[in-house]
């Protein structure tokens, strides 16, 4: 369970030019919820997210994950969260250029540390088997330069679920996207919804939130429904 | 996983690695070429650094002769004799030996090519010690007093006529035969082309080469000459003996050939001084004192020698040591500046397209970030990757001066690759990848991952 406490976040902090993204938010998001944040550009939604995904601190309040606080553990733990608790989509798909679609859902496999990391083969048919999944096993040999955007994403997703994690996240995951590639995507994520993965996708597309069981509205930093 | 993703970087900036890998190599070549052209002379100069960096003069003597009291007007025989004349001055000196040497049955086969001179050189412990030269077989003469009844000599030769075990024997060059044989066993014989310490016939600014002479080179020609006319220009093979071990051995026949000579009525080799061979000091003397010895004593030493001595030459060894540091720097302080240079205008631009490279990278690195590496882990990605394409270059850098020197590419260079080059390359991968990563973590501070993937 995703549980925010009186979060703050400020953006250049003690500068001229500071101001506060987030005032105080607090929600929380139980295990195999779907949930989408909108709100408008600039209300702070991307910035909870990347607080969420523990690309980005906070100046205060109180952030657990599953009842442990992130805020309190070191880099290298925060580092281990985001590889196995966390999958992250993002609108411009955030892909490795020059790698192929399996190479890049390889690099959660092969970052994993512990009693997670599989062996060379065994992560080659993991990774193969989650582009299976999101219908893009036959382009695994692809550079991802050469894909369409909606493949883009579905490689993206791919990587996400890599190491199975309970919490999915994904910034405006559509917003690249044409309305049938929309479609397909939120397929896949209500398909992995129902698989039992908590996900959470940021949008301003009234017809993602729609297909999403809860949705959290921001505005100028605070959660107004 | 590190290997894996540094190898990766490797191959997808292909084109800035081999440039990386190219600035490296001759980065390298650059280092390796300055030091050895300092370390080629230098290399020369240290062993022999012990005997010229001391106080005192350097001389090369012709004759000494006493100037006062009861031997006025005689031959200095010895250096401790020479000592006893100064003030505080240690003598190091060098002896003509009067003495004969047998040949070898083969030396003697060999007849047909002319008889052979050979000359006895008597070294005090302070020139063996001082310096060894290369040898081609055995060992070097030993200092300190020797026991055994045989006197032991390293051999200077052209060709291959003594080798190392030969027991040879000695006898005076005056007309009367020793009654007794004084074996003298060769330990060593030194390389055709090595330099010994020797009386130099250098000319121009005196250096430290003004020990040394390659007499076998030089003697090869005279050979010739000395076969042709018959007479003895220069000695071909010369046996090189410690004048300790010279005396040790005089010390044990001398009583036993007096006798014998006695029983013949022959008073002519008997000696009151217990010597069978006449040495006087001839070629090389170096003349110390106490690095803090006044002035006054230095020049009154310096005078009684101009006094006592003739001499080719008197040298200052603080002028010595002043001349050779000049000539060793000679065209390394030259070329310093330019290599220096160059060193750091190729640093600073591999350090540019190391940083060129994080910096196109920091998009995917922070894709690495977000899928659960540290920017710690991260960062060792790419030093390691630096590092891939500094040691390649360090690699095929050693690997080309090898093969060119193994084609003969660098004869006449000073090219070489010792272990000083090496660390000389070693230290500038450090600064290579010390600088590359400061620069990196430079670039990352202050940045987080997010701001990094919303540019």
């Amino acid at each position: 369970m995703i549980c925010l406490k009186n979060i703050v976040k400020t953006y250049n902090k003690g500068k001229s030019n500071a101001y506060e993204a987030l005032h105080g938010i607090s929600m929380e998001i139980k295990d195999g919820e779907m949930t989408a944040v909108i709100g408008t550009s600039g209300a702070g939604k991307s910035t909870l997210l990347h607080i969420l995904a523990c690309i980005d601190g906070y100046d205060s309040g109180e952030y657990t994950i599953d009842g442990e606080e992130v805020g309190r553990i070191s880099e290298k733990q925060m580092a281990q969260v985001r590889n196995e608790k966390i999958g992250m989509v993002m609108q411009d798909f955030a892909l490795v250029d020059g790698f192929t679609a399996l190479d890049n859902v390889l690099i959660p496999l092969d970052f994993a540390g512990g009693k997670q990391r599989l062996r060379k083969k065994e992560r080659r048919e993991k990774a193969l088997k989650m582009l299976d999944m999101v219908g893009m096993k036959e382009f695994a040999g692809k550079p991802v330069n050469n894909l369409s955007g909606g493949q883009k994403q579905r490689v993206a997703i791919a990587r996400a679920i890599a190491n199975d994690p309970s919490i999915i996240l994904a910034d405006e995951p559509t917003g690249a996207l044409d309305s049938a590639t929309t479609e397909e995507i939120m397929k896949v994520f209500r398909d992995l919804n129902e698989q039992g993965r908590t996900i959470v996708i940021v949008t301003h597309d009234p017809a993602v939130a729609e297909q999403c069981g809860r949705v959290i509205r921001i505005e100028d930093g605070r959660i107004v429904e | 996983m590190t290997w894996k993703y540094a190898v990766r970087e490797c191959r997808m900036h292909i084109v800035m690695s081999v440039l990386c890998l190219i600035q490296a190599v001759f980065l390298f070549a650059i280092v390796t070429g300055l030091l050895s052209i300092f370390m080629v002379r230098y290399e020369k100069y240290q062993p022999v650094r012990k005997l010229v960096e001391q106080k005192g003069f350097i001389c090369n003597l012709l004759g000494s002769h006493y100037i006062e009291g009861e031997h006025e007007g005689k031959m200095v025989e010895t250096s401790q004799a020479y000592k006893a004349m100064l003030k505080d001055a240690e003598v190091c000196g060098q002896y003509d030996v009067n003495a004969f040497v047998e040949e070898t049955q083969e030396v003697a086969d060999a007849r047909k090519e002319g008889s052979f001179h050979k000359n006895v050189r008597a070294y005090d412990d302070g020139w063996i010690s001082g310096y060894t030269p290369k040898l081609q077989s055995g060992s070097w003469l030993k200092t300190g007093n020797q026991e055994g009844k045989y006197l032991e000599a390293v051999v200077l030769q052209n060709r291959e006529r003594y080798k190392t075990g030969d027991v040879v024997y000695v006898d005076t060059n005056s007309e009367t035969e020793l009654k007794t044989k004084i074996p003298v066993k060769i330990i060593g014989v030194i390389d055709r082309n090595a330099d010994i310490i020797f009386e130099s016939n250098q000319e121009g600014s005196a250096d430290y080469h003004i020990l040394f002479s390659n007499m076998v080179k030089q003697s090869e020609d005279v050979e010739k000459l000395d076969y042709i006319t018959g007479e003895s220009i220069f000695p071909p093979i010369t046996f090189f003996v410690s004048k300790k071990n010279l005396d040790r051995v005089q010390e044990q026949y001398v009583d036993q050939e007096a006798e014998e000579n006695l029983s013949e009525n022959n008073n002519d080799v008997l000696n009151t001084d217990k010597e069978i061979f006449f040495t006087s000091l001839s070629g090389l003397a170096l003349i110390t004192m106490d690095k803090e010895c006044s002035d006054k004593l230095y020049a009154y030493n310096k005078n009684r020698v101009a006094q006592i001595s003739d001499f080719r030459f008197l040298h200052d060894l603080d002028y010595i040591k002043k001349n050779t540091w000049q000539n060793i720097m000679a065209d390394i302080s030259d070329l310093i500046p330019a290599g220096v240079g160059m060193i750091l205008f190729t640093i600073i631009s591999f350090v540019t397209l190391s940083t060129l490279m994080y910096q196109k990278n920091m998009k995917k690195y922070s894709i690495y970030y977000v899928q659960g590496l540290t920017w710690k882990q991260i960062f060792r990605i790419h030093i390691l990757y630096i590092s891939l394409i500094i040691l390649t270059a360090l690699v095929l850098g050693i690997l080309l001066i090898l093969v060119a020197g193994h084609f003969g590419i660098w004869s006449g260079l000073a090219v070489q690759l010792g272990g000083v080059q090496i660390a000389g390359c070693l230290i500038i991968t450090v600064l290579l990848l010390v600088s590359s990563a400061l620069m990196c973590l430079s670039l990352v501070k202050g940045r987080s991952a997010k701001e990094i993937l919303q540019e």
